[in-house]
């Protein structure tokens, strides 16, 4: 409760208040992928007609051979594509419309120098292809190539599209974008360009770079997007409006228009908070500015300012009702909400704020600590939603549901989902999974491992090693190992080792159960090979005593105790049985009885009639 | 001629005469207690664990979902939790109909200038069940309408519009229009007792008229039984969250009193009604009303 008035306090401060004190930038990181694009939106025919220069700076010792690009958008052009079989009737509960399909084609590509250049798919759907190149990129060296490329978006299923009878369009994944070519062998399926086709459950891995971005756009329409926008629009003879972006140090550029966007803008610090949201949703507004606001600052304490310094902007886009497969998603400097909050969502519910903290975070794990969310998902979305599960624990004590007066925490939630099915390993590519347990291996169990390593170090430890893991490898590619790496430099090895080996690598799992025997003691025994060391406590006549329980065996308790209580802490919350961490000599009665009368009431009004009785 | 019931004098009677004050609270509280220990008491390994104890203490659903995975080794019972489970509804439904055979001498016992006999409220209850009985239906039907088209109209305009508004507003329509549908239906009841006729007809027309030209008092009876009920609840769910779940016979002792009050609140209405339907009627005799 004060942790929640605090917040508020603090939102209301931000929002009215004036701008906190600017942060000194990071040294920025050297560009690799650089692209500058013009681009014009039809809204009629949902495409995009554009013009495209990328760059590949060649940062390896290894020369580069050919390129390869992602072509995302035709994962959509029919209903047979990988991506579609694997998503199948739909995908995060949104279905695709066969009638309107999304895809990419390239009508040109040519060499800065203006040699032509061929090109062909890698796999069967052409989400990926690989460019011949005469000569190889020597290390060190860059390649600029020109296309020309036309897209269709496809009404919105999964991330892009448009909605809104054409009245909304997010323009996510729609420009060719190199893999990232690594220095050494990878097992990905293009040599040691890292880039697979476009997997259901697969989002992204690129490289960092700078983007001139330029979006024509009818009259009247306004847009959002990644970086800032740059200089006044230009109005056009043919009544549209060029809209030019610039961004640096950056994966990606997303960008998002409509005619019926409403802005609200603070500035925090030095950064300005753009949010732009359909007609008729300012209430959902208003409380995603405040949740961004307040996570901001609450992730800029833990894990060292945004962007490092180097992003001064970062936009929010609402997306209308029927966009849903639109919301919750992450780009640089830009994410989105609305996906499974709807505008009648009542304040007691606070599935938005949830929604907003967990792709916040994302600015962090995955926008600037790049991990590869198609081979290790649940690096980005574990550290993510572990992230959301401690801000929403700031911001509202941790509550998602206060409805009826009983309460739901975001990890309560997650936790919910991992006792579903606790045997899923964390490590695995996305892919690997099915649609249930890629949930619960990139979200729902690293939460709860993470919380548990939370609460076996302590709240400033497990800060500080967050916040080493995110300097050390801020605009960089780090995997699992290197993560394992600053866990072992902070927590130790002795926490490393359980984690990595027994919740990330393995499907092992951990039930404490306490057993009364009826030789009148009590066994405290661990079912499952996973093992996280937790007391045990014994209550007699006399007093309670603790008694640690390393990971030897099971323990024996003798004598007249009154109740015994594994983990009465509840540390470990792997443990997908809390309940029977606890054995109790005689039945408590008092609960019963109050359970039994609470009973009594809830019957009593029904039975005499309701309330117009 | 005698002068008309006042709601003031009414709502004495419901102190004065008690006789459906028990009848109504013991008739509700008496099935309660034993359908709860039917489904209380085969939980009862499950209810005395700490992490559900606690579990409700806190409100937790967090705790309720890991106390959950244990509650099938809590169970020792199953089938009287069964008989628990399968007996609600019944006891639900046969108490409906238990109010309704009541409703005539409970109307009755507040219309006639005296306290009236053991025969003569027993005589109201027979008189009028059929005819209430039509009016629950009826009644029922309306509602069921009321609802649906609310629920349409509040769906309706979350699809079509973009604000939030114009459902709320439908949303409270229709809460407004399902109290309409039963104060008309509570009035008619009180106007067939008051005027000793149980054609359900006269007492509808009856009824309608009363809501037309004494809808002021009638809206004021309405309104202030359900706000006083409204407060009551409020008063039952903040003391319920404050006496620790373990204090079972504190919680018992106020959640009874507030319940007592609730049905107190409840006749006080249907005193007044009968105070209404009075005002436009000719004074009664027991022979009137049937009894």
């Amino acid at each position: 409760m004060k942790t929640h008035i605090l917040g508020a306090a603090l939102a209301l401060a931000m929002l009215f208040g004036p701008a906190t004190t600017p942060v000194a930038a990071a040294e920025p990181p050297p560009d690799i992928a650089s692209y500058r694009i013009e681009a014009a939106y039809d809204p009629v025919s949902h495409t995009i007609t554009a013009s495209e220069t990328a760059t590949y700076v060649n940062r390896t010792d290894v020369a580069i051979p050919d390129l390869v690009l992602h072509l995302y958008l035709n994962a959509f052009r029919s209903d047979d594509t990988l991506w579609m079989r694997e998503a199948g009737p739909g995908h995060r509960g949104f279905s695709a419309d066969d009638a309107h399909p999304g895809w990419s084609r390239i009508k040109s590509m040519r060499l800065s120098d203006g040699t032509p250049l061929d090109w062909e798919p890698i796999d069967a759907d052409a989400t990926l292809i690989r460019v011949e190149l005469d000569a190889p990129v020597p290390p060190g060296d860059e390649i600029s190539i020109e296309l020309a490329f036309e897209a269709q978006l496809p009404r919105i299923a999964a991330r892009t599209g448009w909605a809104a009878d054409g009245d909304f369009v997010m323009a996510g994944q729609w420009f060719p974008k190199f893999g990232v070519w690594e220095g050494s062998a990878s097992d990905a399926e293009v040599g040691m360009w890292n880039a697979y086709p476009f997997h259901a459950n697969s989002e992204f891995f690129a490289d960092f770079g700078a983007y001139d971005v330029t979006v024509t756009l009818p009259q009247g329409w306004r847009i959002a997007g990644t970086g800032a926008q740059v200089g006044v629009p230009l109005t056009n003879d043919d009544r549209t409006v060029t809209h030019a972006f610039h961004a640096d140090h950056v994966i990606d550029f997303a960008w998002s228009a409509s005619p019926l966007f409403r802005t609200l803008t603070r500035q925090a610090g030095d950064v300005t908070i753009t949010l732009v949201y359909p007609r008729g949703q300012r209430s959902m507004a208003r409380r995603a500015m405040v949740a961004t606001l307040e996570a901001l600052e609450l992730y800029g304490s833990w894990y060292g300012p945004y962007g490092q310094g180097l992003y001064d902007t970062l936009t929010v886009v609402v997306v209308p009702p029927d966009a849903g497969g639109a919301g919750g998603m992450e780009y640089p400097t830009l994410f989105t909400v609305g996906a499974y909050a709807g505008a009648g969502m009542p304040r007691c519910i606070r599935i938005l704020e949830v929604e907003v903290v967990h792709e916040l975070a994302h600015q962090w794990f995955q926008t600037m600590v790049a991990t590869n969310e198609a081979e290790e998902p649940w690096l980005d979305e574990g550290f993510a939603d572990y992230s959301t599960a401690r801000a929403m624990r700031e911001l509202t004590g941790g509550d998602v549901v206060t409805c009826g007066g009983w309460t739901l925490s975001y990890l309560g939630m997650q936790r919910m989902s991992y006792i579903a099915m606790p045997r899923s390993p964390m490590a695995g590519r996305a892919w690997d999974f099915g649609a249930m347990d890629y949930g619960i291996a990139t979200y729902a169990k690293p939460v709860v491992a993470l919380s548990t390593l939370e609460r076996l170090v302590g709240d400033d430890a497990m800060i500080a090693f967050l916040r080493a893991y995110v300097d050390a490898y801020a605009f960089k590619h780090p995997g699992a190992e290197d993560v394992r790496t600053v866990m072992v430099d902070t927590l130790g090895e002795d926490h490393a080792a359980w984690f990595f080996d027994g919740a990330v690598g393995t499907a092992d799992t951990l039930d404490a159960r306490a057993t009364p025997t009826n030789t009148g003691t009590s066994a405290a025994t661990r079912e499952g090979n996973l093992c996280v060391p937790v007391p045990v406590q014994v209550t007699t006549a006399e007093g309670t005593t603790s008694i640690a329980w390393p990971c030897d065996g099971p323990l024996e308790i003798d004598g007249d105790w009154l109740t015994v209580e594994i983990d009465p802490d509840r540390t470990n919350l792997l443990d997908p049985n809390l309940a029977n961490n606890v054995a109790q000599a005689r039945t408590a009665w008092a609960p019963v009885l109050g359970a039994w009368v609470r009973t009594i009431r809830a019957l009593q009004s029904p039975f005499a009639g309701g309330w117009l009785r | 001629m005698t002068r008309p019931l006042t709601i003031r004098e009414a709502a004495g009677r419901v102190l004065r005469r008690p006789i459906p004050w028990v009848l109504r609270y013991l008739g509700a509280v008496v099935p309660a207690l034993l359908v709860a220990a039917l489904l209380v008491v085969p939980l009862r390994g499950w209810l005395s664990h700490p992490l559900v104890a606690e579990a409700f203490e806190t409100r937790s659903l967090d705790l309720l979902v890991d106390a959950l995975m244990d509650l099938a080794e809590g169970l020792d019972g199953g089938p009287v939790l069964l008989a628990g489970l399968v007996l609600t509804p019944i006891v639900w439904g046969g108490l409906q109909l238990v109010w309704l055979f009541l409703e005539g001498g409970v109307l009755a016992t507040y219309a006639l200038p005296d306290h009236p006999t053991a025969r003569q409220f027993l005589q109201a209850c027979i008189t009028y069940t059929a005819s209430f009985l039509l009016i629950g239906v009826a009644t029922s039907l309306v509602t069921g309408g009321v609802v649906v088209a609310g629920v349409a109209g509040v769906a309706a305009a979350g699809a079509l519009l973009p604000w939030q508004w114009p459902g709320i507003v439908v949303g409270a329509l229709t809460a407004l229009g399902v109290i309409a549908v039963h104060t008309v239906a509570q009035q008619t009841r009180a106007a067939a007792v008051v005027a000793g006729d149980r054609n359900v007809r006269t007492a509808l027309r009856c009824a309608g008229r009363i809501f037309r030209r004494r809808f002021a008092p009638l809206a004021i009876l309405t309104a202030g039984t359900l706000a006083t009920r409204a407060l009551l609840a409020i008063l039952a769910s903040t003391l319920s969250g404050w006496i620790p779940l373990s204090w079972w016979l504190l919680t018992l002792l106020v959640q009874q009193s507030l319940q007592i009050a609730v049905t107190g609140v409840g006749l006080v209405r249907r005193a007044g009604q009968v105070a209404i339907a009075s005002s436009s009627e000719v004074p009664l005799s027991a022979t009137d009303i049937g009894a």
